[in-house]
């Protein structure tokens, strides 16, 4: 039965892209009722595959390469986490997002290299599916349209490129890259480095607005969604397999304060450039940046309850990458949504990260700092998630989906308030297997889960009663600022206007005028710095010695004197 | 008889162009054979690369116009001649020798370019390479044999029309006889056996071994540089597409130059990607119109291909490269990062520049991708054919 | 042996500086023979295969022969402007005489000597010609030199490459693409 969890789920999104490509090309429309139930039976079977057979971890080795390196599959409990929130984001997007054939066929093909990239047995077949992945997801971006192409395709490139020179380094290092046999002195620092900042360049989980934020800027949302629902939980089980690889540790004590500390970051930056963004979709963009900042200050605390949070976390993050393409763009679902989003109860969100901040508290003072960081992050968060409320909704504001809405936020509220049965049935085993709780003291129960409670060695909380009260509250009013508030109005308006439009007997309600809650100092950092540097020349009396353009037109003018010069000084290099 | 010629309808080329189509057929009979014995010799990896050759050549003259396609048929199998006999000749003085011949005979094809300018690049390759391994076989001072060996480098990398060798870039020169010729079919022959001539028997010293791949290393390491950023700027889109080559050559010369396993594996494999799937690609697009409407998704993937992307045939050149430079001098593989980086950059323009096939074109893309998926996926095979 | 080693260096040396002065048929055609003459004496005396030295010879006189039939008539020796290949001959042979060394005493290093000059010389003037009957020549004679500095198989493989060069068209073909 694993072995079905390991290889069905790939293959019947791979068989779906082929079928629905096929019936697109016969001229028949039917790619997406091909591919919508493909994707729920995946997740279906990934799901009973895996519980069907005991929950035991399994490893297939085949004897033949794959673009240079042994293939192999693993499936873990981590794996299997990750493959179902991609799987449940995947079949969100297909079914309640409107896409062509080809574009579905695609759209399942990625999600199918996806799940073969999450279950590599080696970081050198991460890397290729890394690659292949994303050379996918930019081909699924570039058919719509060309906005944010060349940042997800520049950043995710650097990411399989660093990846790559990881597992080669430990190649040579400890004679292979397969998870399961690489030596725990070969995870030396350098090599850490590079595999975390693949992931985090692969997940966005950076302080500055990365390619997860960009794509909400296209006009046409499904790729983009599609890229985050997949690629940010890869990046995540990069840092997962980090702890697999150093048996349950990072190569370095202080790695742990610096990942949290650029976690906490990541969240405040993301909590600081939605709260002055300028309209609802700048808000929404940076709801999975938050989440991501959040997820890895937890899992780079390094301890048990720190990694089942961020576990659950990386739940939550999965979802909202599912249920914000389909949110609308106006009206008292899209503010319900948002702050759903943003870590409003009682959703998994705020379950997730909610205990992460707990991690943080308990892990230690500096850490707890992070935490209590990442807490006026959160808040900032739903502040602008009230704030956008009075945003000016867009010129084309898009409809979503009131089914996907619904079965997005049905997933996010039953995962929050069944959040002790998730963290009893799958975050802790995941933690407890990668980082074993006797490696940090006494075998302590650091998270348990009843019905609709968690409890950590801090103290206890009803998941899905804590802020249930305020959170009904929150969304009755909500409610009512979302239905007063009237799509398309100026946010600033001078009186003279107000006045000439009560002249002609239109009644006008006076606008707030829309500030960010906090000023950004950053704010236009980057477009400054871009213009200096474009300003910089050489000093006009050393430019006649400086002249790379001479040389590149010898040098491409096939001169023979050129030739010459190059051959005779090298071999006066040579000889000496 | 009928059949086969309703391909190839049209004037008949001149004879001469024929004879050279026969003979180069023959040559390269002659050469897979490997008759007369001893006189040629043909390593496994030439074979291959060969036989890639030929496919390049099918490609080719599938897509010329009706009328044009015998001469270029012949064209192709005069090429495939050169191709061949420069890789099965054992002696390096008499390859160099036969690269003059070669050399004129590419030069003395149509061209924009007079073939007094053309024969520049070729002879200079085959003076340097002839020179310097004569100096490598004399017994004199150490200085005379670290001479020989830079000549022997050089050589190569001038035969190759690499920095700082380059051939001027005419816009609309035929291919036959442009800087493709050389770059793109008949160089890489000769590279993939020139490094095994000389470790073969021991020539080179320990001294001159390490020039050898010093300076292949070092130019390298330029081409890849100076092709990444030239394909990125370059004002012509020819400039850029011969930037392409350069980056892939980078890689090639490498790894000739880490004498090491994985490198000497890694550079046939992106030879095999020059041959079989880059130059096809520049075939291609100077057949199709610029796409003026949005492209489609084989076009799209077009991007990845080039940017040497999994699941391509970049991925396992840029693999093996890594593993090599990092096992002998992980510095060196810093260079060799930031120009995998910089090479995604100009894919984009490559790619529109191939366009929208129509007709015959989309069966060559759809080869070339087949092909280039193949050397992606699963270079071993290709590698055990090939022996490396 | 010595005196023909060095006398076949010598027709050669001198054969390919009549070959760089020349821009005419007779003056090719005359320097390209003397060069494959000299240059097979020079390996008949160095100890090379006579069958090679035959081939080299024989080849380099076709070849010769085969240059008459097209470019310039006439010797079009010593123009105004070749001042700077005379010096060069000298210059190159001077460079050569300092790469061959100490095995100057023996007819196996006058032979590569004079291999080394020619195909010096003839890359020389490759590198600066701009009319197709010179850049044959000039092409023949680099072949020459550097199969004379190999064994057999350099030898034979230069004398079909200057046959093969010389059935090459040396006129200049109309308008842009020659």
């Amino acid at each position: 039965m694993p072995l079905a969890a390991m290889l069905a789920p790939p293959a019947i999104l791979a068989v779906a892209a082929i079928l629905s490509w096929s019936l697109g090309r016969a001229g028949a429309g039917a790619g997406r009722i091909v591919c919508v139930p493909a994707a729920w039976l995946a997740t279906g079977v990934e799901i009973a595959g895996w519980w069907g057979g005991g929950r035991v971890p399994l490893e297939l080795t085949v004897p033949i390469g794959l673009a240079g390196a042994p293939l192999g599959l693993k499936l873990d409990g981590s794996i299997f986490v990750l493959q179902t929130i991609t799987l449940l984001a995947l079949a969100l997007l297909v079914t309640f997002q409107p896409r062509d054939p080809g574009r579905a066929a695609l759209a399942s093909l990625v999600g199918s290299v996806a799940l073969g990239t999450l279950a590599a047995s080696s970081l050198t077949l991460t890397a290729f599916g890394l690659s292949a992945c994303a050379g996918l997801v930019r081909t699924a971006l570039a058919w719509d349209e060309r906005t944010a192409v060349g940042a997800v395709w520049g950043t995710l490139s650097l990411a399989w490129i660093v990846l790559l020179w990881a597992a080669v380094i430990l190649e040579v290092i400890g004679g292979t890259s397969v998870y399961s046999a690489v030596p725990v002195t070969a995870l030396q620092a350098p090599i850490f480095l590079l595999l975390t900042a693949a992931a985090l360049l692969c997940a966005g989980a950076l302080p500055w607005r990365t390619w997860v934020s960009l794509v909400w800027a296209r006009e046409r949302p499904a790729a983009g969604s599609l890229a985050v629902a997949v690629l940010v939980p890869l990046g995540f089980s990069l840092l997962l397999r980090a702890y697999a690889l150093g048996a349950g540790q990072w190569p370095g004590g202080w790695l742990h304060p610096l990942l949290a500390g650029l976690g906490a970051s990541t969240a405040l930056a993301a909590a600081g450039r939605a709260q002055a963004a300028g309209s609802l979709r700048a808000v929404r963009a940076e709801a999975v940046p938050l989440g991501a900042g959040l997820t890895l200050m937890g899992l780079a605390l390094g301890t048990p309850l720190g990694v089942a949070a961020a576990v659950l976390s990386l739940g939550g993050l999965g979802l909202v990458a599912g249920v914000a393409p389909l949110l609308p763009e106006e009206g008292p679902i899209a503010s319900i949504g948002d702050a759903l989003a943003f870590g409003a109860p009682p959703a998994l969100v705020f379950g997730g990260w909610l205990l992460c901040v707990q991690a943080a508290l308990e892990a230690g003072p500096v850490t707890g700092l992070m935490g209590l960081a990442g807490v006026f992050a959160w808040l900032t968060g739903l502040a602008a998630v009230v704030r956008a409320t009075w945003l000016p909704a867009p010129v084309a504001a898009r409809p979503g989906s009131p089914a996907g809405f619904a079965s997005g936020v049905g997933l996010l509220l039953a995962g929050g308030v069944g959040l002790g049965g998730l963290a009893t049935l799958v975050a802790v085993p995941v933690a407890s297997d990668l980082v074993p709780p006797g490696s940090h003291g006494a075998a302590v129960s650091y998270l348990g889960g009843g019905a609709i409670g968690v409890t950590v060695p801090s103290g206890g909380w009803p998941a899905g009663a804590l802020g249930g009260a305020a959170a009904i509250v929150g969304v009755v009013l909500l409610a009512i600022v979302g239905l007063l508030r009237r799509p398309g109005r100026e946010p600033a308006r001078s009186p003279s206007g107000g006045d000439g439009e009560r002249a002609h007997g239109r009644w006008s309600v006076p606008a707030l005028e829309v500030r960010p809650l906090i000023e950004p100092p950053w704010r236009g950092l980057r477009d400054r710095s871009v213009a200096r540097l474009q300003r910089l020349r050489v000093p006009s009396q050393y430019r006649s010695l400086v002249r790379p353009n001479a040389v590149a037109v010898a040098a491409t003018r096939s001169r023979p004197w050129f030739w010459a010069l190059v051959t005779l000084a090298l071999a006066l290099v040579v000889t000496r | 008889m009928i059949a086969l010629r309703a391909p190839f309808r049209g004037p008949l080329p001149a004879w001469w162009l024929l004879l050279g189509g026969a003979v180069g057929a023959a040559v390269t009979l002659l050469c897979v054979l490997g008759r007369p014995s001893g006189v040629l010799l043909l390593l496994p990896q030439s074979r291959v690369l060969l036989a890639v050759s030929a496919l390049t050549v099918v490609l080719a003259v599938w897509l010329a116009p009706r009328g044009g396609r015998l001469e270029l048929l012949c064209t192709g199998l005069a090429g495939l001649g050169g191709q061949a006999v420069l890789a099965a000749v054992p002696d390096v003085l008499a390859v160099a020798v036969l690269l003059v011949l070669v050399g004129f005979a590419v030069a003395a094809r149509p061209g924009r370019r007079p073939l007094a300018v053309r024969i520049r690049g070729p002879a200079f390759a085959a003076a340097l390479l002839g020179l310097g391994w004569a100096l490598i076989r004399s017994s004199g001072p150490v200085w005379l044999g670290r001479l020989g060996a830079l000549g022997v480098a050089l050589g190569l990398v001038a035969a190759c029309g690499l920095f700082p060798y380059l051939q001027e870039v005419e816009e609309g020169e035929p291919p036959d006889a442009s800087y493709l010729a050389w770059t793109g079919f008949l160089a890489p022959a000769l590279a993939l056996v020139l490094p095994a001539r000389l470790l073969h028997g021991r020539v080179l010293t320990a001294d001159e071994g390490m020039i050898v791949g010093a300076v292949l290393v070092g130019l390298g390491v330029l081409n890849l540089a100076w092709g990444a950023v030239g394909a990125w700027r370059a004002a012509s889109i020819a400039e850029a597409w011969r930037g392409s080559f350069l980056v892939d050559w980078g890689f090639a010369l490498i790894g000739m130059g880490l004498f090491a396993r994985n490198g000497f594996a890694a550079a046939y494999l992106a030879l095999l990607a020059i041959v079989g799937v880059r130059t096809p690609l520049v075939l291609l697009a100077r057949t199709t119109p610029v796409a003026e409407v949005a492209p489609g998704p084989l076009t799209l993937l077009l991007v990845v291909l080039l940017a040497g992307a999994a699941p391509f045939s970049g991925f396992p050149v840029r693999l093996l490269i890594l593993h090599a430079a990092t096992q002998l001098a992980w510095p060196l593989a810093v260079p060799l990062l930031a120009g995998m980086v910089l090479a995604t950059v100009h894919a984009l323009r490559l790619a529109r520049a191939v366009g929208l096939p129509r007709g015959r074109g989309v069966l060559v893309l759809a080869i070339v991708l087949a092909l280039s998926l193949a050397l992606g996926l699963v270079p071993g095979v290709l590698r055990a054919v090939g022996g490396v | 042996m010595e005196a023909l080693a060095v006398g076949g260096a010598v027709l050669a040396w001198l054969g390919v500086s009549l070959l760089s002065l020349a821009d005419a048929r007779r003056g090719l055609a005359l320097g390209l023979g003397a060069t494959a003459v000299g240059l097979a004496l020079a390996a008949v005396a160095s100890g090379r295969p006579s069958s090679g030295a035959v081939a080299l010879a024989a080849g380099g006189v076709v070849g010769s022969l085969l240059r008459l039939r097209d470019g310039e008539p006439g010797w079009g020796l010593m123009r105004p402007g070749s001042t700077p290949r005379l010096v060069a001959a000298v210059l190159v042979f001077l460079a050569a005489v300092v790469l061959v060394g100490s095995s100057l005493g023996v007819p196996v290093g006058v032979a590569r000597l004079g291999a080394i000059a020619v195909a010096l010389l003839a890359l020389l003037r490759l590198m600066t010609v701009e009319r197709r009957s010179s850049a044959l020549g000039s092409g023949a004679a680099l072949a020459l030199g550097l199969g004379a500095l190999g064994d057999e198989t350099g030898l034979v493989a230069a004398a079909v490459a200057v046959v093969g060069l010389g059935a090459l068209s040396g006129a200049e073909a109309p308008g842009p693409s020659t």
